[in-house]
């Protein structure tokens, strides 16, 4: 398996199934008893561990802050480490709490058990940061949040790495977070990879009945009626002038990334016989026509008895 | 009340006297406390490393403290060590091993699991995790445990005396033998009073050097 720079990639799978290990193996945690990996191209056996570790950042899920270090000390643990010089350190804390719209005047010397958990998992990926590592590890790392929290650290997280372009293979057992953040979900399964591709291609297909059955058939069954709207539009391909428009009122549009469901409540709603999609700034890309989707929701409905009544059979 | 004028009395006319034998006492006390210190505390952050030293280590030092202390003084002129200060002062430090064993190892090893695997994975050195983790975190506890050990030793340095030691027993041996409770008083004050002073600087230097982050937390 190869992943590529700048890539989110997520292991899943049930526990046990090798996915921690597999992680704490790309930092010499543990060591495997066959196979390699290689980083650049480069045997990993070849940089020393603790030079490794130093070159990759590490996230684990009970956070794991050093209780008599500052806040601004552990987020550059790394860097001290190093032997980078105290006043560069705290400027660089400043920098990352800025980053994430924590106050620097306010938490750069406060005390880990003087945080939430949710800031102080904040802070744990803020201190994989620090170093600027081109490959963050990060093992649950919201697991033990609350959901509210793991929510906004999720979006937090993606669009973090938007901005650093890092690496990141991410460890979770929880599905929903995996397709939420994944560029590509790998499913693990005693050890090997069962399926490794984007999380629609495994919503859609998954690759043998195991993976089904972990994603669970009611995903499958969301996952289509909160599929884009572009997926199912009829593409306009010339840009369309507003005159010959086919929408009676043609302010109610949709923008191609919502769902099949918002777009159907919409037409539903507003009494429309077919609905324009527009990207941002405003140009139709697309049009939805009301008999089109009642006849692909009918479809998605069907499926889902068929599966069920085949459940109860076998 | 008239025993206790009388003891003032005795201090204070033979204040030179008493004096020396606290200084005597000190110096019992502190010789083998430093060495406790500089051989057990190495020796239990090594069996921490290497588990199958540990039980060897905390037997050894809790047999010593099992033995009672008399016992031990006799033992080691039995097996030809002399009289003196030196039996005095090798009974002393095996005397002082045990609760200074102890929670070095408790200490260490109490540092979570996850904050210690959080620095390694973040590429600390044996020797930082060490430093800048599992001490700074444990020197709390392994004061607690110097403190009882030295609060032990002041009073067991007393018994130092009986074997021509010196220091705070020697008063409290010449009044036993004089029937004269003024003096036997003027040895036991001030080595209550050392203990108590031990005491009370040891927890004051426990809090001074217990990191600020984990003095008081949060749950």
């Amino acid at each position: 398996m190869e992943i590529k720079r700048g890539e989110f990639v997520v292991l899943i799978g049930p526990s046990g199934c090798g996915k921690s290990t597999t992680l704490r193996m790309m930092n010499r945690l543990v060591e495997p008893t066959s196979g390699t990996i290689e980083i650049d191209g480069k045997d990993y056996k070849s940089y020393p561990p603790v030079e490794l570790r130093r070159r990759l950042g590490y996230v684990i899920q009970q956070v794991g802050l050093i209780p008599h270090l500052t806040i601004a000390e552990n987020i550059t643990f790394v860097l001290k480490l190093k032997g980078i010089k105290e006043n560069e350190r705290r400027a660089r804390a400043k920098e990352l709490l800025e980053l994430i719209e924590m106050n620097p005047d306010v938490f750069m010397d406060r005390y880990p058990s003087e945080l939430s958990g949710g800031q102080q998992q904040r802070i744990g990926v803020l201190r994989a940061l620090a170093h600027d590592p081109d490959i963050i590890l990060m093992d649950e790392p919201f697991g033990a949040l609350d959901p509210i929290t793991r929510e906004q650290l999720q979006d937090e997280l993606k669009r973090l790495q938007r901005s650093v372009h890092k690496t990141i293979v991410f460890v979770t057992h929880d599905m929903d977070e995996a397709v939420r953040m994944a560029d590509r979900i790998v499913i693990m399964r005693n050890g090997d990879i069962v399926q490794a591709e984007s999380p629609e291609q495994i919503l859609r297909a998954p690759a043998d009945e195991f993976v089904a059955n972990f994603i669970g058939r009611q995903r499958l069954l969301r996952q289509k009626t909160e599929m884009p709207v572009a997926d199912i539009m009829s593409k306009v391909v010339a840009p369309v002038s507003g005159q010959v428009s086919v929408n009676p009122e043609p302010e109610i549009t949709i923008r191609p990334e919502s769902t099949v469901l918002q777009s159907m409540q919409l037409i539903l709603s507003h009494n429309l016989d077919s609905l324009t999609v527009t990207d941002f700034d405003g140009k139709i890309v697309g049009i939805v026509n009301r008999a089109d989707l009642i006849s692909f929701l009918d479809n998605v409905r069907l499926a889902d008895k068929e599966a069920a009544s085949t459940k109860v059979v076998s | 009340m008239q025993l206790l004028a009388e003891t003032f009395h005795f201090i204070s006319t033979h204040s030179d006297n008493v004096l020396h034998a606290i200084w005597e006492h000190l110096f019992i006390v502190m010789i083998p406390m430093g060495l406790a210190i500089l051989i057990a505390v190495p020796l239990t952050i090594l069996a921490t490393r290497i588990p199958r030293l540990y039980p060897w280590l905390l037997g050894f030092s809790n047999a010593m403290q099992t033995v009672p202390s008399l016992a031990l003084l006799a033992l080691l002129i039995a097996i030809g060590v002399g009289l003196g200060l030196l039996p005095t002062v090798i009974a002393l430090f095996l005397y002082a091993l045990m609760p200074i064993v102890r929670n070095t190892f408790v200490g260490i090893t109490g540092v979570s699991r996850e904050v210690k695997d959080a620095a390694i994975g973040m590429g600390v050195t044996d020797w930082q995790l060490l430093w800048m983790i599992e001490l700074p975190l444990a020197l709390k506890v392994i004061i607690a445990g110097v403190r009882s050990a030295l609060v032990g030793t002041i009073g067991f340095a007393t018994l130092g005396a009986l074997i021509g030691a010196g220091g705070l027993g020697e008063l409290i041996m010449r009044g036993l033998s004089m029937a004269a409770n003024d003096i036997v008083l003027a040895g036991t004050l001030p080595a209550m009073l050392l203990a108590f002073l031990a005491e009370f600087l040891m927890g004051r230097l426990e809090i001074a050097l217990t990191p600020r982050g984990i003095r008081t937390i949060k749950h």
